[in-house]
């Protein structure tokens, strides 16, 4: 509706005192004026990036286990479901990182995003780590279906230690450099789902997976 | 949604007399209160970052037209139908036309307070659908037909009893026995119910928490997951928003992600904090065919001109009213519409008027517990000061408190007949009530004595007191009344 949308503009010039918007420059001197200039206000921490990304990780009930190479991963992923009898089946992105993966034979793999309710247990690949938070970052795309990340019951995320940064403006610093940027949908990750819906009275697994596993790989 | 603001009064009496209520209310405050404070703690700086925050918003307001424009051209660009809504009955008619386009039959929605004003959920029931609340808070309440109380935590009034009896009802058709089910059955019992409504929904609504400028995108945070699984699986999502809710920049946004999840839930981060631009794009394996995003006015231009523009750079993270003692004994439903507390006290008289909603201003001790917490400094005593202005001018406030009002603008501009009348009042009432030291019920001030005694006075006015006590005092007294402390 294009009248309405000439009807707010109206007002808020009105609210504004002016008929017409400020020249883009204008606009651009101003936000520098207000805060742009000024340093990004954000928590500060001793200490290595990777360790205060592992502890924010882990006290946001996320487990984690740090390899060293790719070729580590599959058994990893192997493993983890054994022991914690997660069965045998198990989703995996399409990714260019976990596409050699020598994946056991005891486990039935299945490629691609989810359409319904059937998986228990999926793999994907996250973009970046955020020390400032224990956050990983997923990049939705061919590579990187989104409903992995919420519809399975356990995620298991594989990330490199070397894209692990410190905050979120070092995330879009490096998007802003890629062709492709902005996805339909980033993702930032933060532990398993969970609800303080009742009594506040934290519960994990209230609609996304139950638990989140990452495999950091060195 | 409708307004029962009119009626806060009575609503706030049954509020009071209400046991489960006011159970189910003093558990959730000292949680709320405790998580941001140690949140806020562990964050070296954090006045820095209201500050920072405060200006993000302020620059934004002084520039809305701007920032609006850029934002949409980038959303279109990336696939993006962008729909302008001047008021909530323009928001709800443009949601249930698309919605109508699509044939759906079933619709989830993810917790959106402007999806509210809106009345969304009564709007496409009448239109045949079925519309199903997906963040648990608000899946409870809507199986209860109530509102939220809450704008973060809507069933925030809702003891576990009620919830179990609410399940049991809606699940089971009361077959179940158990009064009382733990909080891991409750919740899983929800995600069964909700995950077969994400499977088979057509379209899914969000809401969204910032709008960035820079590349068309929207923020939209939750705990639980479901905004995700709302707006990736149905072939629609609709987003339905505030037109205040921008930033220029995604650096902007970080800023205020920041403030949001300390403020309202003392987390660092949200669990799932996640930016969405458009549709799927080619090549995308899920992700809805369409998107459209409403942005919604619906009074908020106009707050724009005068000093309600501070209200604007709300971030509806909740904090005022969790540290408001008046919202901790009444709860949410008593302020009769979508925004409760403090902030709510400000917001709904702008959108529904200030003659249907006239207690809302005065529900307020003035403590100024919210400003003090606001991760955008907004000094909501003064605008709740403002409004009761305003009604004076107006003639909303009642003729005894209005001529009362007057009389004492008339005694307290001369300062020598307040002196006299105030010596004379005091020598009156201490005289009367030396017997008792106090009074049990008092003329002209029964809304004081109903609950409790009125001490007489000690017969001298307190300026009278002090220059007596001045006088006669040591030089010892007196130096230590100078440099107190």
């Amino acid at each position: 509706m294009n009248d309405a949308k000439q009807r707010i503009l109206a007002e808020v010039r009105r609210g504004l005192g002016r008929d017409t918007p400020p020249a883009p420059d204008q606009v651009e001197s101003a936000r520098r004026d207000a805060y742009a200039s000024s340093p990004a206000q954000h928590p500060v921490w001793d200490g290595d990036r990777v360790e205060r990304f592992l502890s924010r990780f882990d006290a946001e009930a996320g487990t984690w286990q740090r390899v060293s190479g790719m070729e580590a991963v599959a058994d990893t992923v192997a493993r983890h479901l054994a022991a914690g009898s997660l069965g045998t089946q198990l989703r995996v992105a399409p990714h260019p990182l976990l596409s050699d993966l020598a994946w056991p034979r005891t486990l039935e793999i299945t490629i691609g995003a989810e359409k319904g309710p059937d998986s228990n247990v999926a793999v994907s690949v996250a973009e970046m780590g955020l020390a400032e938070t224990g956050t990983l970052v997923l990049y939705s795309g061919p590579e990187s279906p989104t409903t992995l990340a919420f519809l399975p019951e356990f995620h298991i995320v594989v990330l490199r230690t070397g894209d692990v940064v410190d905050y979120m403006e070092d995330v879009w610093r490096r998007m802003r450099e890629r062709g492709d940027f902005p996805p339909r949908s980033l993702n930032f990750i933060t532990g398993p789902s969970r609800t303080a819906d009742v009594e506040q009275t934290i519960q994990l697994g209230a609609h996304g997976p139950r638990a989140l596993h990452l495999i950091l790989v060195d | 949604m409708k307004s029962t603001a009119h009626l806060f009064r009575p609503q706030a009496r049954s509020a009071l007399d209400n046991p489960q209520l006011r159970q189910a209310m003093a558990r959730a405050k000292d949680g709320f209160i405790g998580k941001r404070r140690f949140a806020v703690d562990a964050f070296n700086g954090f006045e820095g970052l209201r500050d920072y925050g405060k200006r993000i918003k302020d620059h934004t307001l002084a520039h809305l037209d701007v920032y609006l424009e850029q934002f949409e051209s980038r959303l279109k660009a990336a696939g993006g139908h962008v729909h302008w809504a001047a008021t909530a009955e323009e928001a709800r008619d443009i949601v249930v036309r698309i919605c109508r386009q699509h044939d759906a039959r079933r619709v989830t929605k993810g917790k959106s307070m402007v999806g509210e004003e809106a009345g969304l959920n009564e709007a496409l029931e009448a239109a045949g659908m079925e519309a199903v609340e997906t963040d648990l808070g608000e899946y409870i309440i809507q199986l209860a037909k109530e509102p939220p109380s809450h704008i973060i935590a809507p069933a925030v009034h809702k003891t576990r009893e009620q919830i179990t009896a609410l399940f049991d009802l809606h699940h089971h058709q009361g077959t179940f026995k158990q009064k009382l089910r733990d909080v891991p059955e409750l919740v899983n019992e929800a995600r069964q119910v909700l995950r077969e409504k994400f499977l088979t929904a057509d379209v899914g609504i969000t809401g969204a928490n910032f709008l960035v400028a820079e590349t068309g995108s929207l923020f939209l945070v939750t705990n639980e997951g479901n905004g995700d699984l709302t707006h990736t699986l149905p072939r629609v999502h609709i987003a339905i928003t505030g037109i205040e809710k921008l930033v220029p920049t995604l650096d902007d946004a970080t800023a205020l992600l920041r403030l949001l999840a300390r403020s309202a839930t003392g987390q660092a981060i949200s669990t799932y904090t996640t930016m969405v631009t458009g549709p799927k794009r080619p090549g995308d394996p899920d992700g809805p065919e369409e998107f459209h995003l409403v942005l919604v006015d619906n009074g908020r231009s106009r707050m724009l001109g005068g000093r309600f523009r501070d209200m604007l750079r709300c971030i509806r993270c909740g904090a005022c009213m969790n540290h408001c003692p008046v919202y901790g004994a009444i709860g949410g439903h008593a302020y009769g519409w979508v925004y409760p507390g403090p902030m709510g006290s400000v917001l709904t008289p702008m959108f529904v008027g200030l003659d249907k909603t006239r207690d809302l201003p005065n529900a307020c001790t003035l403590n100024g517990r919210c400003q003090s917490v606001c991760p955008v400094k907004i000094p909501l005593p003064d605008l709740l000061r403002d409004l009761r202005g305003q009604q004076f001018d107006r003639k909303l406030v009642s003729a005894p408190t209005r001529y009362g009002l007057a009389l004492w603008s008339f005694m307290a501009k001369r300062p020598a007949l307040y002196h006299f009348a105030s010596r004379l009042g005091i020598r009156l009432l201490g005289g009367l009530g030396r017997t008792h030291g106090r009074f049990r019920r008092l003329p002209l001030a029964g809304g004081w004595t109903a609950s409790r005694d009125m001490p007489a006075p000690q017969g001298q006015t307190f300026q009278a007191a002090w220059k007596a006590r001045q006088k006669g005092t040591s030089p010892h007294e007196r130096r230590q009344t100078a440099n107190p402390g």
